[in-house]
């Protein structure tokens, strides 16, 4: 089957004025279309640079791609002129930014903001492309999306934003459409609501989504694999209940661990001891190894490879291709 | 549901210019303004008298019901010269400094976009520019290009770009850093589309504030160049070659000058009070 998005061995670098950074290192996915795919990991680890560079937003300077292939559709996305980009973005692949306060302008209003990106990419006169703005609100969710179309965005509340940005992305009916934390700086009662709208979505309008988090429980309700990154590149690629059921690399197992839980009664939740490694300052070998309990002489000197089958591998040295297939087999 | 029931405040109430109403220094700015332009547009109909008209049996004379301004050195009414000095003053003051904004903010949009060689190539250049004081580099270019109304226009335009150009550019490079811009790229837009689109609209407020009040200024700055003898020629009045008029004779004749300065300093208060209004007004924000 052809993937609507193939990441091959993607790698950025910052080129900063201390020296050159690896933010996203060797990173490769795939994703068919109208699949989930959450890349989960923690803060510094990647996960914003690879969405950006999926459409080619990195800030530049100081972040470049220095190597590896995103194909959206077969056309390489890391070669397209600046032209082929604009197309593509906002009508084939779009993005849903984290913070609503400050994604929309303040001086147009909502249904205008809407509006724009319709006439952006198709020939419509500026009624109808506001008639499409108002249709896009409705399908969000919006009770009166008249006048919600009318208002200027300081005049809605967070919630509402978020519901009129994601309309922004969906109006022009994307195939690809990239998440950046969509609920981190929302409420947690508004969270619920957008992740319940997301879902919806994600089924009505047959879109692949990537979904980028921290929140392992916005993965779990949304998605239906996971890319854990660390440090700029993928240590686990799972089906989403099998990542939860058996995790196979020790810093998945670590994140899960240090997740509370209703059934286990604990006075303190455990933690991964140590921090993430400076991206300047990587460690040898595996990036993990010095958090890590199972740590070898191999993975001081050695960068375990991804291994496994499609949808479930794992980078660690502790692991062989015969666990991992056991685990796979385990979960299912 | 809790942001589902929220009401929507209807925005057909919020586009009230209710700010322009509710505060007295808003009111005095505009119409005074608007009584300019007014003047100025209706000049011909409103003045009494053919300001060239001279007369020397009525010369220096101070303010009467006939000439209520009184008449200057050569008998001609100060009243209508007034008022058809209005024409100059505001056509050089409004021409000059608007011209200057249209390149000047384009170019400090290039500049704050783009960032990197061409900030710096057009950074530098009005940095030039601002290192000699406005005045003089109007009066050298005045003195290069020749005394008249399109000198006045373009010295004030060149004296006036560089301004426009940093503030459009620091302006910019704010905006630029905004989610909303990233957004915009994000659906599609090229640069000069989000310029227009997108930054323009957000860097407007400021710059429209400071248009006014550099209009301020290039009134003052015609008045100079016209006292100078490098802006509006003689006969035809404006309100810097008036004052020149009546400098010959302060204390015997003060009237002149007075009332021209007088019509000065109303015209630069106008357009300041005008400029903060339009702040308040063109402030989505202040609206909620």
């Amino acid at each position: 089957m052809n993937a609507l998005l193939e990441v091959e061995d993607l790698s950025v670098h910052l080129f900063t004025p201390r020296g050159v950074v690896r933010a996203v290192d060797g990173v490769s996915f795939r994703l068919e279309a109208g699949q989930s795919l959450g890349i989960v990991g923690e803060s510094g680890c990647g996960k914003t640079m690879t969405a950006l560079a999926l459409m080619r937003l990195l800030p530049s300077p100081p972040a470049r791609i220095v190597g590896g292939h995103i194909r959206f559709n077969g056309e390489d996305i890391v070669d397209a002129t600046d032209a082929r980009l604009r197309q593509l973005r906002g009508s084939a692949m779009a993005m849903i930014y984290q913070d609503p306060m400050t994604t929309l302008n303040p001086v147009f209003s909502v249904g205008e903001q809407i509006a724009e990106v319709v006439r952006l990419h198709e020939h419509a006169t500026p009624q109808a492309a506001f008639a499409r703005a108002v249709e896009a609100l409705h399908q969000v969710g919006i009770p009166e999306p008249d006048r919600c179309a009318r208002a200027y965005p300081h005049q809605l509340s967070g919630g509402m934003r978020q519901r009129a940005v994601i309309a922004m992305a969906l109006v022009c009916r994307p195939r690809l459409l990239i998440a950046d934390e969509p609920t981190t700086a929302l409420d947690v009662t508004i969270q619920a609501q957008i992740l319940d709208l997301m879902r919806v979505l994600r089924d009505e309008s047959g879109a692949a989504i990537i979904l980028i988090t921290h929140d392992l429980g916005v993965v779990a309700d949304l998605v239906d694999d996971v890319a854990v990154m660390y440090a700029g590149s993928v240590v686990e690629c799972a089906p989403v209940a099998d990542l939860f059921a058996a995790p196979a690399h020790p810093y998945t197992q670590g994140l899960l661990r240090a997740m509370p839980s209703l059934e286990r009664k604990l006075h303190r939740l455990p933690t991964i001891e140590g921090t993430v490694p400076s991206p300047a300052a990587m460690p040898p070998g595996c990036r993990f190894h010095p958090r890590c309990d199972l740590a070898r002489t191999i993975c001081r000197d050695h960068r375990p490879p991804l291994l496994g089958m499609p949808g479930r591998s794992a980078a660690c040295w502790a692991l062989t291709e015969f666990e991992l297939s056991i685990a796979h087999v385990t979960a299912a | 549901m809790s942001d589902m029931a929220q009401r929507v405040v209807d925005p057909a109430a919020v586009r009230q210019p209710r700010a322009l109403v509710g505060n007295k220094l808003t009111v005095i700015g505009a119409l005074l303004t608007m009584t300019l332009v007014m003047v100025a547009v209706l000049g011909s109909w409103i003045a009494p008298q053919d300001p060239l008209d001279q007369s020397f049996v009525a010369a220096s004379q101070p303010p009467s019901a006939e000439h209520w301004f009184g008449t200057d050195s050569f008998g001609r009414d100060v009243f209508s010269r007034v008022i058809i000095g209005t024409r100059a003053s505001l056509a050089i003051g409004l021409t000059g400094p608007i011209i200057a904004a249209l390149i000047g903010v384009w170019a400090g949009m290039l500049a704050g976009w783009f960032g990197g060689w061409t900030d710096r190539l057009l950074s530098r250049f009005s940095d030039l520019l601002m290192s000699f004081p406005t005045l003089l580099l109007g009066v050298m270019i005045a003195a290069a290009l020749g005394p008249g109304f399109q000198t006045a226009i373009i010295a004030i335009a060149i004296a006036l770009f560089p301004r426009f150009l940093r503030l459009a550019r620091s302006a910019t490079q704010v905006v630029r850093r905004e989610p909303f811009i990233d957004a915009s790229i994000a659906a599609g837009r090229g640069p000069v589309g989000i310029m227009l689109r997108h930054v323009a609209p957000n860097i407007a407020g400021s710059l429209i504030v400071a248009l006014s009040l550099w209009i301020a200024t290039a009134i003052r700055l015609e008045a100079a160049l016209s006292f100078l003898g490098l802006g509006t020629q003689p006969p035809a009045p404006s309100w810097g070659n008036m004052i020149r008029d009546g400098m010959g004779d302060l204390v015997g004749d003060p009237w002149p000058a007075a009332f021209a300065g007088a019509a000065i300093t109303l015209a630069v208060l106008g357009f300041n009070m005008l400029g903060d209004a339009l702040r308040d007004m063109l402030d989505p924000e202040l609206d909620t």
